[in-house]
């Protein structure tokens, strides 16, 4: 029997469950590692975005250096929303030492808190051409970047001037060598508003389970896969980062959406997709316990995802329309 | 997410405050080039632009609107848009 004495030691039971999950679950995400994760203090965390300001000029002796200010940015505001559950010790199982349902309890609701927290990041991609959709905790949330728009768009505009730019690969193409190739020029044929080009190195590739073996056949192949050519395989070696994201095979509405693929620049991905924490999942226990209450353990945590400057991620839906 | 809609109106970036632009306005304001006023009111294709270019009195600039509204008396800021301020403005003349 669980007696109130016991309660030090069970609360560390409870904890060492809850760290062993969270250890195991974070290595699995794929999200964190593609998505910029930090930390803040702010419950409304603005950030400016910069479409590629033309700042620098020629200096003569003596002249100033002309200035650089926010004007051609726009700006986006990422609020922090709480998430959490209650992991209710029964007297019932304190009476009777029900150590392994109060195991699966702990187990159970801090894999769902990690779960959820990749699938939405998933869902950012999986929803990408949605101004809004209902996220995997069942709210409508908004899912556009600074300039109103879906993260996918074939009219990312800017407030400089009317050029716009797409960051869908042409014709949404089914994974394949060649749709890579276009993406791969897309990404480093990117020009700001200012005409200037600013490359997108697309290094980095997310594609479902599904697609696994023809990633791998495509990318790691000694001759070009898929063809009679004998040519050597140019793509071999040019993709830094491949991401077989098992929450691309479906999203969290359910629908089938293996057949999307994305491609991203890895040292820059932080501009476009963000993920903040006020406050990383934890499991609190109970300040006081009552011989005969609930002990109630609560996990929580605040987060909020963010949209930004969109060129830096390139999707398709492998429709191919 | 929130977007800087005020702003993004106030430079004919999206429908409404909080309402983006869709697939069809889009076509309609970059391949079209129908002004944004007309694509807000639902005017989509040239043949639609054609019929209501004289009908839709064109926004003047925020500019002007607000000399106009310090004019007749109206204490506006600059965050207010330009249809607000236009009707208003109107409002205040009767």
């Amino acid at each position: 029997m669980i007696t109130q004495s016991d309660f030090p030691k069970l609360t560390d039971y409870v904890d060492d469950i809850f760290n062993e999950v969270a250890k195991t679950s974070v290595a699995d995400m794929k999200g964190n590692k593609i998505f910029r994760v930090r930390d803040t203090s702010l419950r409304s965390f603005e950030h400016l975005i910069l479409h590629g300001m033309s700042g620098i000029q020629e200096v003569t002796p003596g002249q100033d250096f002309p200035n650089v200010t926010s004007e051609e940015g726009d700006s986006i505001t990422w609020t922090q929303r709480q998430y959490g559950a209650k992991v209710s010790v029964t007297e019932e199982m304190r009476m009777f030492d029900r150590y392994s349902q109060l195991e699966s309890i702990v187990r159970s609701i801090s894999t769902d808190a990690f779960d959820k927290i990749d699938q939405s990041l998933a869902d950012v991609l999986l929803y990408g051409t949605a101004t809004t959709y209902t996220d995997v905790y069942g709210k409508s949330v908004a899912a556009v970047g600074p300039d109103g728009l879906a993260l996918f768009s074939a009219s990312h505009s800017n407030n400089l001037n009317t050029d716009v730019f797409s960051n869908i690969i042409t014709s949404n193409p089914a994974l394949s060598r060649a749709a890579i190739v276009t993406a791969r020029k897309l990404g480093l044929t990117h020009k700001d508003p200012n005409g200037m080009i600013r490359p997108v190195h697309l290094d980095s590739i997310i594609v479902s389970p599904e697609n696994e073996d023809l990633i791998e056949r495509i990318l790691y192949s000694e001759k070009m896969s898929g063809t009679g050519n004998n040519d050597l395989n140019p793509m071999k070696g040019k993709i830094k980062n491949v991401y077989v994201w098992e929450r691309m095979q479906t999203r969290s509405d359910g629908t089938d959406t293996s057949a999307y693929w994305f491609m991203f620049d890895s040292s820059k991905i932080g501009e476009t997709l963000n993920c903040l924490f006020a406050k990383r999942p934890v499991l609190q226990a109970p300040e006081k316990v009552y011989k005969n209450g609930n002990w109630d353990y609560a996990l929580n945590y605040y987060n909020t995802i963010g949209i930004g400057y969109a060129p830096y991620i390139f999707g398709s839906t492998g429709a191919g329309a | 997410m929130a977007a800087n809609w005020g702003k993004l109106y106030i430079q004919g970036r999206c429908k409404a405050f909080g309402v983006s632009w869709s697939e069809e306005d889009l076509n309609a304001l970059n391949n079209l080039k129908i002004p944004v006023e007309y694509v807000r009111r639902g005017i989509l294709t040239l043949k639609e632009y054609e019929q209501a270019k004289d009908s839709i009195e064109l926004l003047k600039d925020k500019e002007v609107l607000m000399k106009e509204a310090k004019e007749v008396g109206l204490e506006a800021t600059p965050d207010a848009s330009a249809e607000t301020l236009t009707k208003e403005i109107k409002k205040a003349k009767k």
